[in-house]
């Protein structure tokens, strides 16, 4: 019997091209490129309308190196179910059905499919890259745009809270729920080598920072992911039927105790003209959320014990 | 020759086309909404049309406008595919082929480049046909950020629009520094407006211009790669292949050195690549080579490479 | 064998017989059972399919394109407000090229609110580039939904078909229907889906295309398609009368039009209640015919202009859809597009009827009353049956 030579995120076999047209220091980019190495060449991306979708190809050419399909703006998760669908009446259970979608197709307008899809538990596994906004048409707001941010459709920083799309698609009860960042690569492709071997609905949800929609120097990229950790703003765990886990990086903050929201918020031009009193608000919900993250990893490992 | 106002005033016609090219993030868009703001008070009939190359950052723009002696022409639905002014935003353009597709014979082209116009007829022959001028706005951007900031403009900082637009309105005598600077200052405010005011004062009289010198253009050039209705698949497809977004290592002012003494073979900016730009092996000898042709010179490789290995430094063109 | 089916029981007979694969649908009246009974066939193992129990219309169009994309054979159906959720998706399946098949359950579109049958839904799908055929009664829903997957499969048409069955006067409507045998089903379908989405062959679909670029050539090409699909739908018809002895029609089929002066035009069951009033006319010793409209879209205008050049000089066209803007209904409008610029002599006098809105009666002296003021060269009752 051959060996199969395990996959390592210092692998060669890349799956992406390069001279993709995204902007410089990309994480979508990055969490892609992170991705689909360790998924492997059995793969069928889906992309909806996205900064992913110019960034890696423009006809007649295309940067990624799987079998890869565009869908309207909402439909990610529900073209995702149609293909799984075929490839289980092939019997092919080894090829990956990866949806690649924005927080703007996550949160806003692809919320509906991704819910059916996890009710239904199709086979899949979605991945929303969320750099916080509809980038890929100069940065309006979305439903994932935090409190106090700059947008152009919030031009005096956003008034109510992002959404909590972790909490909602946790309450689907899926197999499989991680989140990740491309400052944390070994982290990253830990989770997508797990997630490629679990069936049913996967949703991994990547903190993708974006220079020029944030403000901040293309070389900050992956720091201002650490920062993101460190403060609490992002929480790196996973749900695996149903017992929170924290990786490694959060515990460390755990242990350590959270950096003031305000070395993330002032490392960020989007956050410019946020006020002290808009600071404090932001700074209760990220201890609001850390909390709650916390709790459940307590009681549902509690849980797993008993 | 030293760009002087009106250099090529008389090369201009009765009704021209200019057609703005750039890529997302130089300021096409709104360089030539200054262009368009800088003719208000002028006789002609003027109109500037926007088509999206794409809506990504880093993808190509172009915008047109059209100056007009017939006021009947800004009724014009077509997207123009003639023009008679070229003006090129984006440096790595410049070799580029298909750039002169539906240029005028005796047309005038703009570079913004640090390149001078005869080093550009050398690399390209097919330039001797058109006047040609080039300015550094780039560069003379950058100098008057430094300058403003003490620090030099990252990638996205730099906006080459406005002094484009400056040389732009000086060679071809459609507008004085005085008219210009207005419309700059009625812009911007505050210490960006200082920054384009300087940058359009720097720029204004900085083109070099080279005359055409040749007649005769093979209308062949200006073809546009098409492909007949009958030689394509039923179904748009695109292939894998490297290099969709262009050799975008013509993105980048700077890009890495990496040190081989310090460099310990850990692998990191390997990994943190976005743009798979570094061609290293785990467990092979030597260490990370970076593939230049597709670097974008965004850092991220120095700046988490933990043994301090990569240095940043100035791309020579 | 014969069973006794409604429209929509016959039209998951044939989905069924037609050995789909993927079945992606979300529930609305009228079209209910014909998931429900689909259904039953997946649980007694009639029929080995996936069903994605999408969470609405949009959804399961999406679903269908992404299987049809990764080369199964699919399948849906739905009605009316249903159709319009997905309409976004009925454009994209057409410019995806895949064969996907859908009965259209016809129904009005609210507002206000109505379950009964009329031809809105249809009629507002035929800007997308989709085959939209129409069938009159029970047998014809059954064999043109097995003809519908051997016309789209084929690999020189590749555009999706719906096939349009009457909400309620045909889908719950029931009589004996000749249902074929399995094997003769799997003779005929020749044709397989094409595997776009394939790990060995990897490709990136629907890419930005710039304006220069070949975007206008790539829908010129689903038009093209389209135009093949007239000489398919044809032949496929001949096809299945050859192995199955039966025949609904062409791109139309025609009823005593031989000899006819004048010709009912109409589509669904009213095409076949037609022949009852066309019996009536003859009666009375008068040469009238009528042309069911099988195909809506690609539409026959060659047909037409034959039947036109043959001698007709009146056709009397019901349309059950109202095109705002225009005068009368959709299929009025465009046969008087098909034959206005042909040399066939003079231009025969077309005049066209809204009837049916809602699921309004539409009884057999309404037609025979119109039909006679028209030939009697007397105002024709521009709505028929309207409540004045």
């Amino acid at each position: 019997m051959i060996e199969m030579e395990k996959q390592t995120i210092f692998s060669d076999n890349e799956m992406t091209y390069p001279g993709l047209a995204s902007c410089p220091a990309c994480t979508s980019a990055l969490s892609l490129r992170t991705a689909l190495k360790a998924l492997g060449n059995k793969t069928i991306v889906i992309m909806p309308a996205s900064c992913s979708v110019p960034m890696t190809s423009l006809y007649p050419k295309t940067a990624v190196k799987v079998p890869m399909m565009f869908v309207a703006f909402t439909a990610t998760a529900s073209t995702a179910a149609g293909i799984a669908a075929a490839l289980k009446m092939k019997g092919d259970n080894e090829t990956n059905v990866l949806c690649w979608a924005g927080d703007g197709g996550t949160f806003d307008i692809g919320l509906q499919t991704l819910s059916g899809a996890a009710e239904r538990e199709d086979p899949m596994i979605y991945v929303c890259y969320n750099n916080q906004a509809y980038m890929n048409t100069g940065t309006q707001r979305s439903g994932a745009t935090p409190f106090g941010a700059f947008t152009t459709t919030t031009q005096t920083g956003k008034l109510v809270h992002d959404k909590d799309m972790q909490a909602i698609v946790a309450a689907h009860k899926i197999p499989y729920l991680a989140t990740g960042s491309p400052s944390y690569p070994h982290d990253l492709f830990k989770k997508f080598t797990k997630a490629k071997d679990k069936k049913g609905f996967r949703y991994i949800e990547i903190f993708a920072p974006c220079p020029p929609g944030w403000g901040f120097p293309t070389d900050h990229t992956i720091k201002i992911g650490r920062l993101a950790v460190e403060t609490g703003v992002h929480i790196l765990y996973e749900i695996e039927d149903g017992i929170y886990k924290l990786n490694t990086p959060s515990k460390k903050v755990f242990d350590k105790g959270r950096k003031p929201i305000e070395h993330f918020v002032k490392a960020q031009r989007r956050f410019a003209r946020m006020t002290e009193e808009q600071m404090n608000e932001f700074q209760e919900l990220i201890d609001e959320r850390w909390d709650d993250i916390m709790a459940h990893v307590e009681w549902t490992s509690a849980k797993n014990t008993s | 020759m030293q760009g002087t106002f009106g250099s090529l005033k008389d090369k201009l016609k009765g009704n021209n086309e200019f057609f703005f090219t750039g890529i997302g993030g130089q300021g096409v868009v709104t360089g030539s909404n200054l262009f368009l703001e800088g003719l208000s008070d002028s006789n002609w009939h003027i109109t500037g049309v926007y088509s999206p190359g794409a809506e990504r950052r880093g993808k190509p723009i172009s915008c047109f406008v059209g100056l007009y002696n017939n006021l009947k022409k800004t009724k014009s639905y077509e997207m123009l595919l003639e023009k008679d002014v070229l003006v090129v935003f984006d440096p790595a353009s410049v070799g580029k082929e298909q750039l002169l597709n539906g240029l005028k014979e005796d047309g005038i082209i703009l570079f913004n480049t640090p390149k001078r116009p005869e080093e550009l007829i050398e690399a390209n022959g097919k330039l001797e046909y058109f006047n040609v001028a080039t300015v550094d706005a780039s560069g003379i951007f950058s100098a008057v950020f430094t300058e403003a900031f003490g620090r030099a403009p990252t990638f996205e900082e730099i906006r080459p629009n406005v002094p484009v637009i400056a040389a732009l309105f000086n060679i071809t005598g459609l507008a004085s520094l005085e008219t210009f600077i207005k419309v700059v200052t009625n812009k911007w405010q505050g210490r960006i407006g200082d920054i384009n005011k300087q940058a359009a004062i720097a720029a204004y009289n900085k083109a070099l211009v080279r005359g055409s010198s040749k007649k005769g253009m093979d209308t062949a050039i200006a073809e546009m790669e098409r492909t007949p209705v009958d030689e394509l698949n039923e179904i748009a497809l695109c292939f894998p292949t490297e290099g969709i977004g262009g050799p975008t290592g013509l993105w980048a002012l700077i890009q890495p050195k990496i040190k081989e003494e310090l460099c310990n073979n850990c692998g990191t900016c390997f990994i943190y690549c976005p743009d798979n730009c570094i061609i290293w092996t785990k467990g092979k000898e030597g260490v990370p080579k970076i593939d230049l042709q597709y670097c974008k010179g965004c850092g991220i490789c120095a700046e988490e490479c933990k043994e301090s290995a990569i240095s940043m430094v100035e791309v020579k063109r | 064998m014969k069973k006794i089916l409604s429209g929509n029981r016959a039209a998951a007979e044939a989905v069924r017989l037609s050995k789909v694969e993927v079945v992606a649908a979300y529930p609305i009246t009228p079209q209910s059972e014909i998931v429900e009974t689909i259904f039953g066939f997946i649980a007694d193992g009639s029929l080995k399919a996936d069903f994605i129990r999408v969470e609405g219309e949009h959804t399961a169009l999406a679903a269908l394109i992404g299987a049809a994309m990764a080369g199964s054979r699919t399948f849906t159906a739905t009605s009316s407000q249903g159709l319009l959720y997905m309409d976004e998706m009925v454009h994209w399946a057409a410019g995806q090229r895949v064969p996907i098949v859908m009965v259209l359950v016809n129904r009005a579109i609210g507002p206000p609110w109505s379950i009964w049958s009329d031809h809105q839904d249809a009629v507002s799908m035929a800007l997308t580039g989709w085959n939209i055929m129409f069938a009159s009664n029970q047998q014809d829903v059954l064999d043109t939904v097995i003809q519908a997957y051997e016309i789209s499969e084929d690999s020189s048409i590749h555009i999706p078909t719906m096939v349009c069955v009457d909400g309620f006067n045909l889908s719950h409507k029931s009589t004996r229907v000749e249902v074929p045998e399995q094997a003769k089903v799997d003779e005929f379908l020749t044709n397989r889906p094409n595997v776009y989405l394939d790990v060995k062959n990897p490709a990136t679909f629907n890419s930005i295309i710039l304006p220069e670029r070949s975007f206008m050539e790539y829908k010129y090409k689903v038009r093209e398609a389209q135009e093949r699909a007239k000489i398919k739908i044809v032949e496929v018809a001949e096809k299945f009368r050859e192995k199955f002895g039966r025949y609904h029609g062409g791109l139309i089929n025609t009823y005593q039009c031989e000899d006819a002066d004048a010709v009912f035009v109409s589509a669904g069951m009213l095409a076949d209640q037609a022949e009852l009033a066309v019996d009536k006319m003859r009666e009375d010793g008068k040469n009238i015919g009528s042309v069911k409209i099988r195909a809506y879209r690609p539409f026959p205008t060659e047909e037409f202009r034959e039947l036109a050049n043959s001698g007709i000089n009146k056709f009397l066209v019901f349309d059950k859809n109202i095109n705002f803007g225009m005068e009368g209904g959709a299929m009025f409008t465009d046969l008087k597009a098909a034959l206005y610029n042909f040399d066939g002599g003079s231009r025969p006098s077309v005049q066209g009827v809204i009837a049916g809105i809602g699921g309004r009666n539409v009884s057999i002296e309404q037609q025979y009353t119109t039909m006679n003021r028209f030939l009697e060269g007397k105002t024709v009752e521009k709505w028929i049956g309207l409540h004045r």
